[in-house]
Protein backbone atom coordinates (compact mmCIF):
# COMPACT_ATOMS: atom_id res chain seq x y z
CA UNK A 1 0.00 0.00 0.00
CA UNK A 2 2.62 2.04 1.20
CA UNK A 3 5.06 1.62 -2.25
CA UNK A 4 2.02 2.25 -4.07
CA UNK A 5 1.48 5.26 -2.96
CA UNK A 6 5.15 6.47 -2.74
CA UNK A 7 5.50 5.22 -6.53
CA UNK A 8 2.11 7.47 -7.23
CA UNK A 9 3.35 10.07 -5.86
CA UNK A 10 6.60 10.76 -7.72
CA UNK A 11 4.30 9.81 -11.05
CA UNK A 12 2.66 12.61 -9.80
CA UNK A 13 5.72 15.02 -9.06
CA UNK A 14 6.78 13.98 -12.40
CA UNK A 15 4.07 15.25 -14.13
CA UNK A 16 3.82 18.43 -12.37
CA UNK A 17 6.96 19.18 -13.46
CA UNK A 18 6.96 18.25 -17.31
CA UNK A 19 3.64 20.70 -17.03
CA UNK A 20 5.42 23.33 -15.23
CA UNK A 21 8.55 23.45 -17.56
CA UNK A 22 6.38 22.93 -20.39
CA UNK A 23 4.25 26.02 -19.09
CA UNK A 24 7.72 28.08 -18.22
CA UNK A 25 8.80 27.12 -21.76
CA UNK A 26 5.75 28.43 -23.42
CA UNK A 27 5.39 31.60 -21.27
CA UNK A 28 9.93 32.45 -21.92
CA UNK A 29 8.46 32.30 -26.32
CA UNK A 30 5.24 34.29 -25.60
CA UNK A 31 6.84 36.98 -23.24
CA UNK A 32 9.77 37.15 -25.88
CA UNK A 33 7.51 37.09 -29.00
CA UNK A 34 4.93 39.66 -28.18
CA UNK A 35 5.38 41.79 -24.80
CA UNK A 36 7.55 44.94 -25.31
CA UNK A 37 10.03 45.83 -22.53
CA UNK A 38 8.62 46.45 -19.24
CA UNK A 39 8.61 50.36 -17.71
CA UNK A 40 11.48 49.19 -15.32
CA UNK A 41 13.31 47.07 -18.17
CA UNK A 42 13.83 50.31 -20.39
CA UNK A 43 15.11 52.19 -17.18
CA UNK A 44 17.87 49.66 -16.74
CA UNK A 45 18.86 49.75 -20.35
CA UNK A 46 19.08 53.59 -19.65
CA UNK A 47 21.22 53.17 -16.86
CA UNK A 48 23.29 51.17 -19.25
CA UNK A 49 23.16 53.84 -21.35
CA UNK A 50 24.57 55.90 -18.47
CA UNK A 51 27.45 53.54 -17.82
CA UNK A 52 28.49 53.80 -21.32
CA UNK A 53 28.20 57.73 -21.61
CA UNK A 54 25.68 57.41 -24.14
CA UNK A 55 23.69 60.41 -23.43
CA UNK A 56 22.66 61.28 -26.64
CA UNK A 57 21.11 57.79 -26.60
CA UNK A 58 19.67 58.78 -23.18
CA UNK A 59 18.01 61.19 -24.59
CA UNK A 60 16.76 59.47 -27.63
CA UNK A 61 15.54 56.63 -25.73
CA UNK A 62 13.44 58.87 -23.12
CA UNK A 63 11.77 60.92 -26.06
CA UNK A 64 10.35 57.44 -27.60
CA UNK A 65 9.18 56.01 -23.98
CA UNK A 66 8.03 59.55 -23.05
CA UNK A 67 4.66 58.67 -25.15
CA UNK A 68 4.62 55.08 -24.22
CA UNK A 69 5.06 55.34 -20.36
CA UNK A 70 2.63 58.38 -19.62
CA UNK A 71 1.97 57.57 -15.42
CA UNK A 72 3.05 60.44 -13.58
CA UNK A 73 5.59 58.56 -11.72
CA UNK A 74 6.78 57.13 -14.90
CA UNK A 75 6.86 60.63 -16.46
CA UNK A 76 8.61 62.25 -13.25
CA UNK A 77 11.47 59.17 -13.89
CA UNK A 78 11.83 60.01 -17.51
CA UNK A 79 12.40 63.82 -17.17
CA UNK A 80 14.89 62.81 -14.36
CA UNK A 81 17.30 60.88 -15.78
CA UNK A 82 17.06 63.25 -19.48
CA UNK A 83 17.93 66.10 -16.94
CA UNK A 84 20.67 64.63 -16.11
CA UNK A 85 21.87 63.29 -19.36
CA UNK A 86 21.55 66.78 -20.60
CA UNK A 87 23.49 67.98 -16.90
CA UNK A 88 26.13 65.61 -18.05
CA UNK A 89 26.36 66.64 -22.19
CA UNK A 90 26.52 70.13 -19.81
CA UNK A 91 23.15 71.48 -21.63
CA UNK A 92 22.35 73.25 -18.38
CA UNK A 93 19.30 74.98 -19.66
CA UNK A 94 18.00 72.06 -20.84
CA UNK A 95 18.69 70.11 -17.43
CA UNK A 96 17.18 72.54 -15.54
CA UNK A 97 13.94 72.26 -17.93
CA UNK A 98 13.63 68.51 -17.10
CA UNK A 99 14.53 68.73 -13.51
CA UNK A 100 12.01 70.56 -13.18
CA UNK A 101 9.39 69.22 -14.97
CA UNK A 102 9.65 66.15 -11.79
CA UNK A 103 6.55 66.04 -9.83
CA UNK A 104 6.66 66.81 -5.83
CA UNK A 105 5.28 63.52 -5.11
CA UNK A 106 8.47 61.16 -6.81
CA UNK A 107 10.38 59.79 -4.84
CA UNK A 108 13.57 61.34 -6.34
CA UNK A 109 12.01 65.19 -6.39
CA UNK A 110 14.87 66.12 -3.95
CA UNK A 111 17.30 64.84 -5.84
CA UNK A 112 15.83 66.65 -8.78
CA UNK A 113 15.67 70.31 -6.76
CA UNK A 114 19.16 69.93 -5.58
CA UNK A 115 20.78 69.45 -9.39
CA UNK A 116 18.12 72.12 -10.73
CA UNK A 117 19.12 74.40 -8.48
CA UNK A 118 22.91 73.81 -8.92
CA UNK A 119 22.64 73.88 -12.58
CA UNK A 120 20.48 77.32 -12.25
CA UNK A 121 23.98 78.55 -9.95
CA UNK A 122 26.36 77.42 -12.91
CA UNK A 123 24.14 79.53 -15.50
CA UNK A 124 24.63 82.27 -12.71
CA UNK A 125 20.94 82.42 -12.02
CA UNK A 126 21.30 82.84 -8.22
CA UNK A 127 17.97 84.03 -7.73
CA UNK A 128 16.13 80.65 -9.74
CA UNK A 129 18.86 78.70 -7.81
CA UNK A 130 17.70 79.83 -4.51
CA UNK A 131 13.96 79.21 -5.32
CA UNK A 132 14.29 75.80 -6.91
CA UNK A 133 15.99 74.62 -3.07
CA UNK A 134 13.05 76.28 -1.17
CA UNK A 135 10.26 74.11 -3.11
CA UNK A 136 11.82 71.49 -1.21
CA UNK A 137 9.39 70.42 1.98
CA UNK A 138 12.17 70.26 4.39
CA UNK A 139 10.41 68.25 7.13
CA UNK A 140 10.39 65.42 4.73
CA UNK A 141 13.88 65.87 4.44
CA UNK A 142 16.85 63.16 6.16
CA UNK A 143 19.24 64.63 8.71
CA UNK A 144 21.69 64.35 5.70
CA UNK A 145 20.32 66.13 2.78
CA UNK A 146 18.56 68.45 5.45
CA UNK A 147 22.11 69.65 6.24
CA UNK A 148 23.24 70.03 2.39
CA UNK A 149 19.83 71.98 1.64
CA UNK A 150 21.50 74.62 4.08
CA UNK A 151 25.30 74.03 2.67
CA UNK A 152 24.29 74.48 -0.59
CA UNK A 153 22.27 77.49 0.11
CA UNK A 154 24.96 79.09 1.90
CA UNK A 155 27.03 78.82 -1.14
CA UNK A 156 24.64 80.13 -3.53
CA UNK A 157 24.41 82.75 -0.82
CA UNK A 158 27.79 83.55 -1.24
CA UNK A 159 27.63 83.33 -4.90
CA UNK A 160 25.58 85.95 -4.57
CA UNK A 161 27.83 87.87 -2.83
CA UNK A 162 25.32 87.83 0.36
CA UNK A 163 27.86 87.60 3.11
CA UNK A 164 25.72 87.67 5.99
CA UNK A 165 23.32 85.23 4.86
CA UNK A 166 26.32 83.05 4.23
CA UNK A 167 27.68 83.46 7.69
CA UNK A 168 23.85 82.53 9.18
CA UNK A 169 24.05 79.65 7.24
CA UNK A 170 27.74 78.67 8.06
CA UNK A 171 27.06 79.08 11.90
CA UNK A 172 24.65 76.10 11.69
CA UNK A 173 26.81 74.10 10.07
CA UNK A 174 27.70 70.73 11.92
CA UNK A 175 30.16 68.82 9.75
CA UNK A 176 29.80 65.72 11.10
CA UNK A 177 28.62 64.54 7.59
CA UNK A 178 31.98 63.16 5.74
CA UNK A 179 30.39 63.54 2.02
CA UNK A 180 30.74 67.31 2.49
CA UNK A 181 32.42 67.74 5.65
CA UNK A 182 35.49 69.59 3.88
CA UNK A 183 33.88 71.28 1.80
CA UNK A 184 31.77 73.11 4.09
CA UNK A 185 35.04 74.09 5.78
CA UNK A 186 36.18 74.99 2.40
CA UNK A 187 33.27 77.48 1.60
CA UNK A 188 34.55 79.47 4.93
CA UNK A 189 37.64 79.75 3.35
CA UNK A 190 36.39 81.23 0.20
CA UNK A 191 34.08 83.49 1.86
CA UNK A 192 36.99 85.00 4.15
CA UNK A 193 39.44 85.28 0.23
CA UNK A 194 36.05 87.29 -1.14
CA UNK A 195 36.01 89.57 1.48
CA UNK A 196 39.89 90.03 1.14
CA UNK A 197 39.66 91.15 -2.39
CA UNK A 198 39.95 94.63 -2.69
CA UNK A 199 37.56 97.11 -3.75
CA UNK A 200 39.63 99.31 -6.51
CA UNK A 201 38.63 102.27 -8.23
CA UNK A 202 38.60 102.53 -11.79
CA UNK A 203 38.96 106.22 -11.53
CA UNK A 204 42.00 105.77 -9.00
CA UNK A 205 43.81 103.43 -11.83
CA UNK A 206 43.01 106.26 -14.64
CA UNK A 207 44.49 109.02 -12.36
CA UNK A 208 47.88 106.71 -11.13
CA UNK A 209 47.83 106.44 -15.38
CA UNK A 210 47.81 109.89 -16.29
CA UNK A 211 50.54 111.19 -13.46
CA UNK A 212 52.69 108.20 -14.51
CA UNK A 213 51.55 106.43 -17.36
CA UNK A 214 51.75 102.70 -15.85
CA UNK A 215 51.31 102.76 -12.39
CA UNK A 216 46.90 102.54 -13.35
CA UNK A 217 48.26 98.79 -14.47
CA UNK A 218 49.94 98.05 -11.38
CA UNK A 219 47.50 99.29 -9.20
CA UNK A 220 45.61 97.17 -11.15
CA UNK A 221 47.21 94.16 -9.91
CA UNK A 222 49.68 93.61 -13.44
CA UNK A 223 53.05 95.07 -12.31
CA UNK A 224 54.55 93.72 -15.83
CA UNK A 225 52.49 95.11 -17.84
CA UNK A 226 52.13 98.23 -15.71
CA UNK A 227 56.12 98.22 -16.32
CA UNK A 228 56.25 97.78 -20.24
CA UNK A 229 53.59 100.32 -20.70
CA UNK A 230 55.78 102.78 -18.65
CA UNK A 231 58.81 102.06 -20.59
CA UNK A 232 56.86 102.25 -24.20
CA UNK A 233 55.35 105.74 -23.01
CA UNK A 234 59.37 106.86 -21.83
CA UNK A 235 60.26 105.94 -25.47
CA UNK A 236 58.20 107.89 -27.27
CA UNK A 237 58.09 110.60 -24.61
CA UNK A 238 61.59 110.88 -24.84
CA UNK A 239 61.65 110.83 -29.02
CA UNK A 240 58.47 113.96 -28.83
CA UNK A 241 60.46 116.14 -26.65
CA UNK A 242 63.79 115.24 -28.58
CA UNK A 243 61.99 117.09 -31.71
CA UNK A 244 60.15 119.68 -29.80
CA UNK A 245 63.83 120.72 -28.59
CA UNK A 246 65.46 121.07 -31.69
CA UNK A 247 62.98 121.53 -34.21
CA UNK A 248 60.19 123.04 -32.35
CA UNK A 249 56.53 122.91 -31.91
CA UNK A 250 55.43 123.20 -35.53
CA UNK A 251 57.76 120.42 -37.24
CA UNK A 252 56.49 117.31 -38.67
CA UNK A 253 59.08 115.16 -36.48
CA UNK A 254 57.35 116.53 -33.48
CA UNK A 255 53.75 116.30 -34.78
CA UNK A 256 54.37 112.49 -35.67
CA UNK A 257 56.07 111.67 -32.70
CA UNK A 258 54.05 113.81 -30.22
CA UNK A 259 51.09 112.16 -31.86
CA UNK A 260 52.12 109.05 -30.89
CA UNK A 261 52.61 109.69 -27.66
CA UNK A 262 49.25 110.82 -27.10
CA UNK A 263 47.56 108.06 -28.75
CA UNK A 264 49.65 105.76 -25.91
CA UNK A 265 48.96 107.99 -23.04
CA UNK A 266 45.41 108.26 -23.56
CA UNK A 267 44.90 104.55 -24.30
CA UNK A 268 47.21 104.03 -21.30
CA UNK A 269 44.48 105.94 -18.78
CA UNK A 270 42.08 104.53 -20.49
CA UNK A 271 43.27 100.58 -20.60
CA UNK A 272 44.43 101.19 -16.81
CA UNK A 273 40.66 101.67 -15.66
CA UNK A 274 39.35 98.54 -17.83
CA UNK A 275 41.96 96.51 -16.37
CA UNK A 276 40.47 97.22 -12.56
CA UNK A 277 36.78 96.24 -13.41
CA UNK A 278 38.56 92.71 -15.26
CA UNK A 279 40.59 92.04 -13.02
CA UNK A 280 38.13 91.97 -10.30
CA UNK A 281 35.92 90.01 -12.56
CA UNK A 282 38.43 87.70 -13.24
CA UNK A 283 39.17 87.07 -9.25
CA UNK A 284 35.40 86.73 -8.59
CA UNK A 285 35.41 84.34 -11.42
CA UNK A 286 37.83 81.80 -10.49
CA UNK A 287 36.47 82.12 -6.74
CA UNK A 288 33.01 81.47 -8.21
CA UNK A 289 34.21 78.36 -10.19
CA UNK A 290 35.46 77.02 -6.69
CA UNK A 291 32.59 77.70 -5.08
CA UNK A 292 30.54 75.74 -8.10
CA UNK A 293 32.98 72.68 -7.75
CA UNK A 294 32.54 72.22 -3.66
CA UNK A 295 28.96 72.54 -4.77
CA UNK A 296 28.72 69.79 -7.25
CA UNK A 297 31.19 67.28 -5.59
CA UNK A 298 28.57 66.51 -2.38
CA UNK A 299 25.86 66.22 -4.86
CA UNK A 300 27.40 63.49 -6.47
CA UNK A 301 28.42 61.67 -3.22
CA UNK A 302 24.88 61.72 -1.60
CA UNK A 303 22.76 61.29 -4.97
CA UNK A 304 24.72 59.03 -7.54
CA UNK B 1 13.29 19.78 -6.19
CA UNK B 2 13.09 23.71 -5.57
CA UNK B 3 16.73 24.28 -6.29
CA UNK B 4 15.68 21.86 -9.52
CA UNK B 5 12.95 24.55 -10.26
CA UNK B 6 14.91 27.87 -9.81
CA UNK B 7 18.00 26.29 -11.74
CA UNK B 8 15.28 25.48 -14.49
CA UNK B 9 13.56 28.97 -13.80
CA UNK B 10 16.97 30.65 -14.40
CA UNK B 11 17.96 28.62 -17.55
CA UNK B 12 14.20 29.61 -18.98
CA UNK B 13 15.01 33.33 -18.32
CA UNK B 14 18.06 33.63 -20.11
CA UNK B 15 16.97 31.72 -23.05
CA UNK B 16 14.24 34.00 -23.51
CA UNK B 17 16.74 37.48 -22.90
CA UNK B 18 18.66 35.34 -25.45
CA UNK B 19 15.17 35.34 -27.93
CA UNK B 20 14.21 38.74 -27.60
CA UNK B 21 18.34 39.85 -28.09
CA UNK B 22 18.05 37.85 -31.25
CA UNK B 23 14.69 39.33 -32.04
CA UNK B 24 16.31 43.29 -31.26
CA UNK B 25 18.92 42.46 -33.65
CA UNK B 26 17.03 41.65 -36.43
CA UNK B 27 14.64 44.84 -35.90
CA UNK B 28 18.34 46.60 -35.91
CA UNK B 29 18.83 44.94 -39.25
CA UNK B 30 15.96 46.10 -40.67
CA UNK B 31 16.01 49.87 -39.39
CA UNK B 32 19.78 49.72 -40.62
CA UNK B 33 18.42 48.28 -43.84
CA UNK B 34 15.93 51.01 -44.00
CA UNK B 35 18.79 53.31 -43.76
CA UNK B 36 16.95 54.66 -40.38
CA UNK B 37 20.71 54.62 -38.49
CA UNK B 38 20.15 56.92 -35.79
CA UNK B 39 17.22 54.48 -34.73
CA UNK B 40 19.38 51.16 -35.67
CA UNK B 41 22.44 52.18 -33.56
CA UNK B 42 20.38 52.66 -30.42
CA UNK B 43 18.60 49.11 -31.11
CA UNK B 44 22.39 47.89 -31.69
CA UNK B 45 23.14 49.06 -28.35
CA UNK B 46 19.83 47.25 -26.69
CA UNK B 47 21.14 43.85 -27.97
CA UNK B 48 24.49 44.21 -26.40
CA UNK B 49 22.83 45.37 -23.14
CA UNK B 50 20.41 41.73 -22.99
CA UNK B 51 22.62 39.26 -25.07
CA UNK B 52 25.20 37.17 -22.68
CA UNK B 53 26.57 35.90 -25.94
CA UNK B 54 29.71 37.26 -27.31
CA UNK B 55 29.30 36.44 -30.67
CA UNK B 56 25.86 37.97 -30.52
CA UNK B 57 27.01 41.20 -29.09
CA UNK B 58 30.30 41.30 -31.55
CA UNK B 59 27.73 41.61 -34.14
CA UNK B 60 25.64 44.20 -32.96
CA UNK B 61 28.99 46.17 -32.19
CA UNK B 62 30.12 45.85 -35.17
CA UNK B 63 27.13 47.05 -37.26
CA UNK B 64 26.64 50.09 -34.40
CA UNK B 65 30.09 50.92 -35.91
CA UNK B 66 28.73 50.77 -39.28
CA UNK B 67 25.76 53.13 -38.13
CA UNK B 68 27.89 55.44 -36.44
CA UNK B 69 30.28 55.56 -39.55
CA UNK B 70 27.77 56.45 -42.28
CA UNK B 71 26.54 58.95 -39.90
CA UNK B 72 29.75 60.14 -39.85
CA UNK B 73 30.33 59.96 -36.00
CA UNK B 74 33.75 59.04 -36.13
CA UNK B 75 34.43 59.29 -32.38
CA UNK B 76 31.24 57.14 -31.76
CA UNK B 77 32.45 54.85 -34.21
CA UNK B 78 35.73 54.24 -32.71
CA UNK B 79 34.27 54.15 -29.08
CA UNK B 80 32.16 51.38 -30.07
CA UNK B 81 34.34 48.78 -31.92
CA UNK B 82 36.56 48.74 -28.93
CA UNK B 83 34.19 47.13 -26.97
CA UNK B 84 33.80 44.35 -29.40
CA UNK B 85 36.26 41.26 -27.84
CA UNK B 86 38.80 39.35 -29.89
CA UNK B 87 37.44 35.69 -29.73
CA UNK B 88 39.23 32.64 -30.30
CA UNK B 89 38.40 30.35 -33.50
CA UNK B 90 35.66 33.12 -35.43
CA UNK B 91 38.84 34.52 -38.05
CA UNK B 92 36.53 36.33 -40.10
CA UNK B 93 34.71 37.99 -37.68
CA UNK B 94 37.87 38.78 -35.38
CA UNK B 95 39.27 40.46 -38.83
CA UNK B 96 36.22 42.64 -39.48
CA UNK B 97 36.17 43.49 -35.79
CA UNK B 98 40.26 44.58 -36.13
CA UNK B 99 39.47 46.22 -39.62
CA UNK B 100 37.09 48.56 -37.93
CA UNK B 101 39.04 49.33 -35.14
CA UNK B 102 42.12 50.21 -37.25
CA UNK B 103 40.19 52.00 -39.91
CA UNK B 104 37.65 53.90 -37.24
CA UNK B 105 41.45 54.68 -34.96
CA UNK B 106 42.43 56.08 -38.40
CA UNK B 107 39.18 58.19 -39.11
CA UNK B 108 39.71 60.14 -36.07
CA UNK B 109 43.85 61.08 -36.85
CA UNK B 110 44.79 58.37 -34.15
CA UNK B 111 47.65 56.79 -36.29
CA UNK B 112 49.44 55.44 -34.12
CA UNK B 113 46.19 53.18 -32.33
CA UNK B 114 45.80 52.71 -36.21
CA UNK B 115 49.07 50.57 -36.12
CA UNK B 116 48.72 48.97 -32.99
CA UNK B 117 45.13 47.82 -33.78
CA UNK B 118 46.85 46.50 -37.48
CA UNK B 119 49.71 44.58 -35.31
CA UNK B 120 47.07 42.58 -33.27
CA UNK B 121 45.31 41.66 -36.58
CA UNK B 122 48.18 40.47 -38.18
CA UNK B 123 48.86 38.43 -35.16
CA UNK B 124 45.25 37.29 -34.87
CA UNK B 125 44.30 36.20 -38.36
CA UNK B 126 45.58 32.91 -39.48
CA UNK B 127 44.13 34.23 -43.40
CA UNK B 128 47.36 35.72 -45.03
CA UNK B 129 44.94 37.38 -47.82
CA UNK B 130 42.57 38.52 -45.11
CA UNK B 131 45.87 40.28 -43.80
CA UNK B 132 46.82 41.98 -46.92
CA UNK B 133 43.73 43.49 -47.62
CA UNK B 134 44.51 45.53 -45.00
CA UNK B 135 48.16 47.03 -46.32
CA UNK B 136 46.69 49.84 -48.01
CA UNK B 137 45.27 51.37 -44.81
CA UNK B 138 48.66 50.36 -42.69
CA UNK B 139 50.53 52.71 -45.95
CA UNK B 140 48.44 55.47 -45.16
CA UNK B 141 49.31 55.20 -41.21
CA UNK B 142 52.83 54.71 -41.87
CA UNK B 143 52.66 57.78 -43.95
CA UNK B 144 50.78 59.76 -41.44
CA UNK B 145 53.28 58.96 -38.96
CA UNK B 146 56.44 59.85 -40.97
CA UNK B 147 57.32 55.99 -41.31
CA UNK B 148 57.85 56.92 -45.31
CA UNK B 149 60.82 53.81 -45.42
CA UNK B 150 58.51 50.87 -44.17
CA UNK B 151 55.58 52.61 -45.95
CA UNK B 152 57.79 52.61 -49.21
CA UNK B 153 58.35 48.90 -48.95
CA UNK B 154 54.78 48.46 -47.76
CA UNK B 155 53.54 50.20 -50.67
CA UNK B 156 56.01 48.46 -53.57
CA UNK B 157 54.87 45.01 -52.38
CA UNK B 158 51.34 46.39 -52.51
CA UNK B 159 52.06 47.19 -56.29
CA UNK B 160 53.67 44.17 -57.20
CA UNK B 161 50.39 42.59 -55.23
CA UNK B 162 48.18 44.04 -57.64
CA UNK B 163 50.13 43.92 -60.66
CA UNK B 164 49.92 47.46 -60.99
CA UNK B 165 52.10 49.60 -63.65
CA UNK B 166 53.03 52.38 -61.25
CA UNK B 167 56.80 53.56 -60.42
CA UNK B 168 57.29 53.33 -56.63
CA UNK B 169 59.79 56.16 -57.09
CA UNK B 170 57.12 58.23 -58.54
CA UNK B 171 55.16 58.45 -55.13
CA UNK B 172 58.42 57.88 -52.66
CA UNK B 173 60.50 59.63 -54.77
CA UNK B 174 60.84 62.71 -51.80
CA UNK B 175 62.26 60.09 -49.23
CA UNK B 176 65.70 60.05 -51.01
CA UNK B 177 65.61 63.14 -52.74
CA UNK B 178 64.67 65.28 -49.32
CA UNK B 179 63.29 68.79 -50.69
CA UNK B 180 62.26 69.89 -47.82
CA UNK B 181 64.01 72.88 -46.86
CA UNK B 182 65.97 73.65 -44.09
CA UNK B 183 64.70 76.09 -41.05
CA UNK B 184 68.60 76.29 -39.94
CA UNK B 185 69.45 77.46 -43.01
CA UNK B 186 66.32 79.72 -43.43
CA UNK B 187 67.33 82.20 -39.77
CA UNK B 188 70.81 81.92 -41.25
CA UNK B 189 69.84 83.73 -44.42
CA UNK B 190 67.86 85.81 -42.81
CA UNK B 191 70.91 86.69 -40.02
CA UNK B 192 72.73 87.85 -42.78
CA UNK B 193 70.14 89.60 -45.19
CA UNK B 194 66.25 90.60 -43.49
CA UNK B 195 64.06 89.18 -45.62
CA UNK B 196 66.46 86.30 -47.58
CA UNK B 197 65.17 83.59 -45.23
CA UNK B 198 61.35 83.83 -46.05
CA UNK B 199 62.28 84.33 -49.64
CA UNK B 200 64.18 80.76 -49.65
CA UNK B 201 60.97 79.93 -48.19
CA UNK B 202 59.41 80.81 -51.06
CA UNK B 203 57.53 83.65 -49.27
CA UNK B 204 58.99 86.02 -51.67
CA UNK B 205 56.44 88.76 -50.77
CA UNK B 206 56.84 88.39 -47.05
CA UNK B 207 60.61 88.54 -47.64
CA UNK B 208 60.33 91.85 -49.24
CA UNK B 209 58.27 93.19 -46.63
CA UNK B 210 60.43 92.21 -43.64
CA UNK B 211 63.45 93.66 -45.68
CA UNK B 212 61.81 96.83 -46.73
CA UNK B 213 60.85 97.19 -42.24
CA UNK B 214 63.67 95.91 -41.12
CA UNK B 215 66.15 98.20 -43.34
CA UNK B 216 63.57 100.92 -42.96
CA UNK B 217 63.55 101.25 -39.52
CA UNK B 218 67.49 100.93 -39.41
CA UNK B 219 68.23 103.70 -42.24
CA UNK B 220 65.76 106.04 -39.81
CA UNK B 221 68.03 105.40 -37.28
CA UNK B 222 71.29 106.06 -38.98
CA UNK B 223 69.99 108.94 -40.42
CA UNK B 224 68.84 110.13 -37.16
CA UNK B 225 71.92 109.88 -35.32
CA UNK B 226 73.61 111.88 -38.09
CA UNK B 227 71.21 114.99 -37.79
CA UNK B 228 71.60 114.59 -34.38
CA UNK B 229 68.67 112.84 -33.32
CA UNK B 230 70.12 110.52 -30.82
CA UNK B 231 66.99 109.84 -29.09
CA UNK B 232 64.99 108.62 -32.25
CA UNK B 233 68.26 107.24 -33.67
CA UNK B 234 68.13 104.58 -30.57
CA UNK B 235 64.56 103.83 -30.07
CA UNK B 236 63.13 103.52 -32.77
CA UNK B 237 66.16 103.10 -35.21
CA UNK B 238 68.07 100.73 -33.28
CA UNK B 239 65.09 99.66 -31.45
CA UNK B 240 62.34 98.87 -34.11
CA UNK B 241 65.00 97.48 -36.49
CA UNK B 242 66.29 95.30 -33.51
CA UNK B 243 62.65 93.91 -32.97
CA UNK B 244 62.26 93.36 -36.79
CA UNK B 245 65.40 91.81 -37.44
CA UNK B 246 65.03 89.05 -34.72
CA UNK B 247 61.14 88.87 -35.34
CA UNK B 248 62.12 87.88 -39.30
CA UNK B 249 64.47 85.42 -38.46
CA UNK B 250 61.94 83.62 -36.28
CA UNK B 251 59.18 84.27 -39.39
CA UNK B 252 61.91 82.69 -41.89
CA UNK B 253 61.93 79.60 -39.62
CA UNK B 254 58.09 79.44 -39.17
CA UNK B 255 57.57 80.19 -43.03
CA UNK B 256 59.99 76.85 -43.40
CA UNK B 257 58.23 74.52 -41.74
CA UNK B 258 54.86 75.48 -42.72
CA UNK B 259 56.17 75.10 -46.80
CA UNK B 260 57.64 71.44 -45.48
CA UNK B 261 54.38 70.39 -44.11
CA UNK B 262 52.49 71.54 -47.19
CA UNK B 263 54.81 69.52 -49.19
CA UNK B 264 54.64 66.40 -47.05
CA UNK B 265 50.94 66.91 -47.54
CA UNK B 266 50.99 66.98 -50.90
CA UNK B 267 52.53 64.27 -51.41
CA UNK B 268 50.84 61.94 -48.94
CA UNK B 269 47.71 63.13 -51.04
CA UNK B 270 49.31 61.87 -54.00
CA UNK B 271 49.88 58.47 -52.54
CA UNK B 272 46.39 58.23 -51.16
CA UNK B 273 44.88 59.00 -54.40
CA UNK B 274 46.62 56.32 -55.96
CA UNK B 275 45.43 53.86 -53.01
CA UNK B 276 42.03 54.80 -53.13
CA UNK B 277 42.00 54.19 -56.59
CA UNK B 278 43.13 50.98 -56.18
CA UNK B 279 41.19 50.01 -54.09
CA UNK B 280 37.62 51.55 -55.32
CA UNK B 281 38.50 49.81 -58.21
CA UNK B 282 38.53 46.23 -55.88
Amino acid sequence: MSLKTTYFKYRLVGLLLVLHSGWLFAQSHSSASSQAPSFEEEMAFMQHLFRQNQYHNVLLLGQQLKTKFTQTNQQSRLALEMGFAHHYLKKLDSATHYFNQVAPDFAQYDQARFYQSLDLAKLTQYQAATQALIKLPLTQLSPLKTELYHFQLAGLALLNKKYETFTNKAQSFNYQYPQFASQQKKLLVLHEKLKKIPRKSAFVAGLFSAIIPGTGKMYAGKPKQGLNLMLQNLFLGAQAVEALLIDGVRSPRFIIFGGLFSIFYIGNIWGSALSVKLQQRETYETIHQEILFNLDVPLRLVFR
Amino acid sequence: MFLCGWFFASAQDSLSQELRAEQFLQEAHQLFKNQQLTQAQLVYERVVFLSKNKTRQNEALLYKTYCHKQLKQFKEAQATIERAEVLPKQDSVNYLLLYEASLTAYLVQEYKQCLKFIDILKTTIQDSNAVKRITFLEILALNETYQWGKAKVLCSQYIQDHQLEQDINELYGFVDKKPFKSIKKAKTLSWIFPGAGQMYAGAVGRGISSSVLTLGALTFGVFSAINGYYVSAFFTGLGLGRTFYTGGRRHAGYQVQQRNLRKIAAYHQKIKDFILQVERQK
